[in-house]
């Protein structure tokens, strides 16, 4: 009964702001009005799951821009009865985001939730992703201004998670200075420096972080460098450090990108306030997306180097990379590092022409930290039947081998194999909805000890699987609204967006998103 | 159940019965690929703008990008210009430079790493496009990129442009009477 009072009075509160909003819109005191809505609902079929109150979730997002001169007002309604993801709260949380920002050409302060990003999110990285429900966002006063080729940028606020505990405050600064272009090097480049003071907070001691950046852009490529320590106040002889450096170069119809990272970051959890580049790529197969090559993200020393070429109306991507541990930080790996690397290598080959037929190929290879080896491929084909509708049809497959078993005959451990596959078919009107058909199967089985005989991919590469099948329609309404109707069998894994990744919980049942534009 | 299903009736009838509360687009400065502030307010002054929010590591992104790099070939001359604001965070960022320079492409990339411009308009994933006319006014936008949605945008441009002809047409009468 409590709930539907609530139920009642949410969508009675949305329709107040709305209704308020329609009257401040008549131009008669904001500029413009903007904003979404999100309505996310997931259903488990009771029978498959014991923890089925877990599964079920129910959530709303109501966010609105208002803008006025030099003036912008957020406000976001933020509704959990429970979240999806991050801390399965009940209840209304009002207005969970709120700012007024104040913007001329060369200044801008905001006061409110805001985030921030400072070299490469290496000196400082805060952000929100509302598609994975992640958020290390900040309460309180931030400025950045810009006088010819000075930029200084400072804040000072508290520290927010997704389940809105406070973790910590934070204060500092940033100055940075772009050298204008020169003929003498062929570009421009852009020193930087940042402080920043942590105050204690409930996972660490307060701490200092210094930072500097540079970067050098010239006609054909780029180099970027960012350098980051932390030092603690109460543990004097406790440091942290991350290095990052990016180089690019590029030509007509060719890209290389080469990145190397070498982090030393504190053993728990993520670092406060600091979201590094990776420098391995998220994805490009299902079956590989959905268990990413994992790092030592405390200790990792990696690099990227990813190619792309286009030719004879083909595009060519191919990326290899490498993770390892270390024990000590050095920019550059040594002999005396003791490292445990993990490569990876994808690469696809694309055939698109405008408005036609689309076939594409991507095959990879990846370890992971847990020991999995995998390597596969996938094919791709996308056929205009005319101009508006499409049908896909994709297939990917994956062999997987892990250790199973230590033999004390063999001195070595045996080895287990199994196979992952994964079809698509969709159907697409543009602008009307698209209809689209999964299924996923993998004949993995725990390997207990003696049931695999020794020697690699000779077992359960064609046994029977499981298998997980999935009906997904998706619709436009008016232009401004999607419905996302989600009904099967969801296999779980890691679920990424932008570089940023979280575990999704295997799941039967129906799902349904209905996102609005204003 | 029930609670639900009244919750979300009720919302569903407000946001669907509700016509669009936007009209002019919010201003916003953003930095090219050389570190050069460019805002939307700057841009507008030389005519219509057909704005895409896009990621290196989002595909059916990369899918659009050609297609809306055509009709930006065919309606340059009438002044249209398409702005592609990437919004991919410092994890992926260093791809985006390399992919545009190596593509060619002839229209101006913008950097949005928090995805703040992107929500100011109102988008919630990628791709997300916005078009908007010479007079800062939002006439069209949309989410995500299936096979055939440049035709609807090409569309919505045409008559974006035949409608400003009309407008100048009926304005010259109205100067001749």
């Amino acid at each position: 009964m409590m709930t539907l009072k609530l139920s009642k009075s949410i969508a009675i509160g949305l329709l107040s702001i709305v209704m308020l909003l329609h009257l401040i819109s008549d131009d008669l005191y904001a500029q413009s009005l903007t904003g979404q809505n999100e309505i996310r609902y997931g259903r488990p079929g009771k029978k498959e799951f014991n923890s089925y109150d877990y599964l079920y979730y129910m959530e709303n997002y109501l966010q609105l821009y208002a803008t006025y001169e030099e003036f912008t007002l957020h406000v976001r309604q933020r509704y959990l009865m429970p979240s999806e993801f991050g801390e399965r709260r009940d209840g209304l949380d009002a207005f969970d985001k709120i700012f007024v920002e104040y913007k001329t050409d060369h200044l801008r302060v905001k006061g409110g939730d805001f985030y921030t990003e400072w070299g490469r999110g290496l000196l400082m990285g805060s952000l929100e992703s509302l598609e994975l429900n992640f958020d290390s966002g900040l309460e309180g006063i931030m400025a950045e201004a810009d006088y010819n080729n000075v930029e200084i940028a400072v804040f000072r606020g508290i520290e927010v998670d997704t389940s809105s505990a406070i973790l910590e405050s934070a204060a500092g600064g940033m100055l940075s200075y772009n050298f204008p272009y020169s003929r003498f090097i062929a570009g421009n480049v852009k020193l930087g420096g940042s402080a920043i003071h942590f105050d204690e907070g409930n996972r660490h001691a307060a701490f200092d972080r210094r930072g500097v950046e540079a970067q050098y852009l010239y006609d054909f490529g780029s180099v970027y460098v960012s350098y980051s320590t932390d030092s603690y106040n109460e543990l004097a002889e406790t440091y942290f450090h991350g290095y990052y450096s990016a180089f690019e170069f590029f030509g007509r119809d060719w890209s290389l990108l080469i990145d190397y990272k070498n982090y030393r970051f504190p053993p728990f959890q993520l670092p406060a306030l600091q979201f590094p580049p990776q420098a391995f790529p998220t994805s490009i197969m299902y079956l590989f997306s959905r268990e990413q090559p994992e790092t030592h993200y405390q200790n990792d020393v990696g690099v990227q180097a990813e190619l792309t070429y286009r030719f004879n109306g083909w595009d060519y991507n191919l990326n290899v990379n490498q993770s390892s541990y270390q024990d000590k930080i050095r920019i550059l790996p040594s002999r005396q590092t003791r490292l445990h690397p993990f490569w990876s290598t994808f690469g696809t080959a694309e055939y698109a022409p405008l408005g036609k037929d689309r076939l594409l190929f991507q095959a990879g290879y990846m370890e992971t930290t847990a020991r999995n080896y995998r390597y596969g491929g996938g094919i791709l084909y996308e056929w205009r039947i005319d101009s508006e509708l499409t049908l896909t049809s994709e297939a990917q497959s994956v062999w997987v081998e892990t250790p199973s078993t230590w033999s004390e005959e063999e001195e070595s451990y045996l080895w287990a194999g199994y196979r992952e596959d994964y079809i698509l078919i969709a159907l697409t009107k543009s602008h009307f909805g698209t209809i689209t058909g999964t299924l996923a199967r993998s004949n993995y089985e725990w390997a207990t000890e003696g049931t695999f005989p020794k020697g690699r991919l000779k077992h359960k590469i064609f046994g029977r699987g499981q298998y997980w099948p999935a009906i997904l329609l998706t619709a436009d309404f008016m232009e401004r609204h999607q419905l996302r109707l989600f009904y099967g069998y969801e296999r779980g894994g890691l679920g990424c967006a932008g570089g940023l990744c979280r575990l999704i919980q295997p799941f039967r049942g129906v799902k349904a998103t209905f996102t609005s534009q204003f | 159940m029930k609670r639900i299903s009244v919750f979300l009736i009720l919302t569903l009838i407000i946001l669907t019965s509700m016509p669009a509360i936007a009209g002019n687009a919010p201003d916003f400065t953003l930095k090219d690929l050389k570190g050069k502030k460019v805002s939307l307010s700057s841009l507008l002054k030389d005519g219509p703008i057909l704005i895409d929010f896009w990621a290196t590591w989002c595909k059916s992104c990369l899918h659009e990008l050609p297609l809306l790099d055509q009709i930006g070939d065919k309606y340059r001359s009438q002044g249209l210009q398409i702005v592609a604001i990437s919004t991919d965070s410092p994890k992926t960022a260093a791809k985006v430079r390399p992919f545009v320079k190596s593509t060619g492409y002839d229209f101006i990339v913008l950097l949005d790493s928090k995805q703040e411009v992107r929500r100011l308009f109102g988008g919630t994933s990628t791709p997300y496009t916005v078009l908007i006319s010479q007079e800062g006014e939002i006439v069209y936008s949309h989410l995500g990129y299936v096979p055939g949605d440049e035709l609807k945008i090409e569309a919505k441009i045409s008559d974006l442009f035949a409608s400003k002809t009309g407008d100048s047409s009926e304005s010259k009468v109205e100067h001749g009477e």
